[in-house]
């Protein structure tokens, strides 16, 4: 009895060891159904030459709150423009379900994959494969660290600094009649390039103005850091605004530091501390629609998928993409720039400077995320 | 003597469930999508599921003691950054010291003993309870997993250390003109396996085992030192814990915080439908591979069919939770069995018990 058990079991582990090493033919169980199966795929054939096959994308998110979605949605959006099909998966902040979900699209046999990366790395692995398969490889929003891919599209960080700094230049010398005061900069995660440009962007414009003040605190991106910074130094010192590496995470927890303060008010107000900041997420885009915030740099965020589409498209036809600025008319994200760099070509995509002029704008992604 | 026949044929049927639906599901997946039945996907499986394969190894052993251990997930991943903090660049999220990648992984693989010797030591010795203990090891390796790493992961891995894990044994020439890598994990895994079928049917200390999970008191009785037994397989356990952090991160090419985060329940789910009891005792190896093996077929194929994630949990849920059931079921007809032979054997003729029973 046991022997038949251990027999039976070898024979199936020996089956599946064959079925996987075999060449690519469906399973043939016996003979008659081999010849059937053959007519079949002749038939096919035929079908595929008159029809055009359609593109497949891959496309993975790292998860699916907030700005990923509006990501997520847009790269749908792209995609029906090109009547193209797309698999979603979602990541759920796992950079190793992330790497399985590429296997997927690897073995759909998909025409391009496109991912937000969880992890810029680990995303090298899946890189390589999708190489090794022939398949196309793109980021939107982030890019990898290590790896050469096709392209990434992403929002220009350094211009949304400047943006921002910009506005709070100007809103300063209304205040003063010139441009003085003391900033309060809530800087992201250090060791990140996005929040080394949007550092960058923004203290460029401000060391041009000697007599502004700024005082920089890293908050690794933590609400509770953004609200600490902000009571330790509104608390001590006579701020007149505050800049947020990302209004995402900073909006709500400063504004309610500033109400614990007392310093709640709204602009025009007797008091009112100045806010400015990147991402322009819906609390901040509602913040300056009430009249709590000023300004907010807009990363295109719908864009990505629409615009990186095109540049699918490009690839597949065995187009080259080249160098240079991209223009186009009525676009947020226009101007934008395409630089070669060392993970494959890069389109940095113009931010938009949202204040209470245009804060009702529904082309902003603050105002199409739920 | 019909009984018996019948008997036997339920306990055959039971013991290998698990093929039938292996194979009914590589049937039903090749049906419903054509990537499917593809020797890149196949492949695929096989080496995706080799880090879940090592753990639910590990795990096939303290089931069959009838103990848990929980701690492996974490364990997977605590010795997977050991060794990637020791063989990474500082660039890279390591510690800069690029140790040679085969000192790395003995030193990962003693790490892993050494988690498995605390777990033991503590179970058996101090008579703590084996679901807590390892409970807590769970979150305190969790823990110090993140505490070590540098706030993100650590890639970049040296060739040799990546080879098991993501390497190619070799590569076969497909009819599309593309080569398919042989992943070494694939090999490994099934190695592995029939390497843990072997100890546990044909040497003494595999059958002390199932006589300590079957029944502790009787095993002690008859000389067999439990303790010992369950100090063993816990090391065992963290062994395979620290195999299963080797394929991970050569497969990734990186450890993160959270590698192996959340495997735990498919560990369990894995080798209880593989036929592994939870009461002890009962089960064999290569039956914890087919669970294994459909954990994995399910996984891809439902992906691949483009059910949805959450449909997938259910599905999932549903599976475990079948498979507790028929677990439960062999255990009640075993007992059964057993108190109706004991009857009537009986020399002064309890039949009414035995009407009773039926």
């Amino acid at each position: 009895m046991k022997k038949t058990v251990t027999i039976f079991t070898f024979f199936m582990v020996l089956a599946l060891l064959m079925a996987s090493c075999a060449p690519a033919t469906p399973a043939a169980p016996a003979e008659p159904q081999v010849v059937e199966k053959t007519v079949v795929v002749e038939k096919t054939v035929v079908v595929e030459k008159e029809a055009p096959k359609t593109v497949t994308i891959g496309y993975g998110a790292p998860e699916l709150s907030g700005g990923q979605g509006v990501i997520m949605n847009g790269m749908v959006t792209g995609a029906k423009g090109k009547n193209w099909a797309v698999v979603t998966t979602n990541a759920n902040f796992d950079a190793a379900a992330q790497a399985n979900q590429i296997d997927y699209f690897i073995s759909l046999g998909v025409d391009a994959i496109v991912v937000v990366p969880v992890d810029s790395q680990a995303i090298c692995a899946s890189v390589q494969k999708a190489k090794d398969a022939g398949i196309p490889f793109f980021t939107i929003d982030r890019a990898p660290i290590g790896c050469e891919i096709n392209m990434t599209v992403q929002s220009d960080n350094y211009m949304a600094g400047k943006q921002s700094g910009e506005a709070m230049v100007k809103l300063l010398t209304e205040k003063y009649g010139e441009p003085k005061g003391t900033v309060l900069e809530l800087q992201g995660d250090l060791g990140q390039n996005v929040a080394q440009l949007r550092g960058a962007g923004f203290n460029d414009v401000m060391k041009n103005y000697p007599n502004i003040k700024v005082i920089s605190k890293p908050t690794e991106w933590k609400a509770e850091k953004f609200s600490q910074a902000t009571l330790d130094v509104v608390s001590t010192e006579a701020v007149d605004g505050i800049y947020m590496h990302s209004d995402c995470v900073g909006t709500k927890v400063v504004l309610s530091a500033l109400e614990q303060l007392g310093k709640k008010f709204k602009a025009g107000e007797e008091g009112h501390i100045f806010l400015t900041g990147v991402d322009a997420c819906p609390d901040a885009v509602a913040a300056i629609r009430d009249g709590y915030s000023d300004q907010a740099s807009s990363q295109p965020l719908p864009d990505f998928g629409v615009v990186i589409a095109d540049y699918i498209e490009k690839t597949l036809k065995g187009e080259q993409i080249t160098e240079g600025e991209v223009v186009k008319e009525g676009a947020l994200w226009s101007p934008a720039r395409i630089v070669k760099s060392d993970t494959g070509f890069m389109m940095n995509l113009a931010t938009t400077s949202v204040d209470k002029t245009n804060a009702s704008d529904p082309a902003l992604w603050g105002n199409q995320a739920k | 003597m019909e009984s018996n026949r019948a008997n036997r044929v339920f306990i055959f049927v039971v013991d290998n469930l698990i093929w039938v639906f292996v194979v009914v599901s590589l049937i039903v997946f090749s049906l419903i999508s054509k990537s499917f039945f593809t020797p890149f996907n196949l492949v695929n499986i096989l080496s995706r599921v080799a880090p879940l394969g090592l753990l639910v190894i590990g795990q096939s052993f303290t089931l069959i003691t009838a103990n848990f251990d929980l701690s492996s997930e974490s364990a997977m991943g605590f010795t997977a950054m050991v060794a990637a903090l020791l063989l990474a660049s500082q660039k890279n999220g390591g510690l800069g010291l690029e140790w040679n990648p085969f000192v790395g992984i003995l030193i990962m693989l003693a790490v892993g003993v050494l988690i498995g010797l605390f777990n033991g030591v503590f179970i058996t010795r101090l008579g703590m309870n084996n679901f807590i203990m390892t409970v807590a090891m769970l979150m305190v390796l969790r823990g110090a997993t993140y505490a070590i790493s540098p706030g993100k992961s650590v890639n970049f891995l040296p060739e040799a250390f990546k080879w098991l894990g993501g390497g190619a044994l070799f590569r076969v020439p497909l009819e599309n003109g593309k080569m398919l890598a042989i992943p070494a994990s694939m090999f490994f895994l099934i190695f592995a396996f029939l390497v843990a079928f072997a100890v546990t049917k044909y040497t003494r200390f595999g059958r002390n085992m199932y006589a300590v999970g079957a029944n502790r008191q009787a095993a002690e009785a008859a000389g067999i030192d439990a303790r010992r037994v369950i100090l063993w397989v816990y090391i065992i356990s963290g062994f395979c814990a620290a195999l299963a952090g080797l394929l991970d991160a050569g497969r990734m090419d990186s450890a993160t915080p959270r590698t192996g985060a959340g495997l735990i329940f498919p560990v369990q789910a894995a080798a209880v439908i593989g036929g592994i009891s939870l009461f002890g005792g009962r089960g064999n190896l290569i039956g914890a591979f087919g669970g294994v093996l459909l954990w994995g077929i399910l996984d891809t194929g439902l992906n691949i069919a483009k059910v949805s994630p959450f449909w997938i949990e259910v599905s999932r849920g549903a599976l475990l939770l079948f498979a507790m059931f028929i677990d439960a079921l062999k255990v009640s007809y075993l007992r059964r069995t057993a108190i109706r032979k004991v009857l009537s054997a009986s020399p002064i003729g309890l039949k009414d018990p035995i009407q009773q029973l039926e």
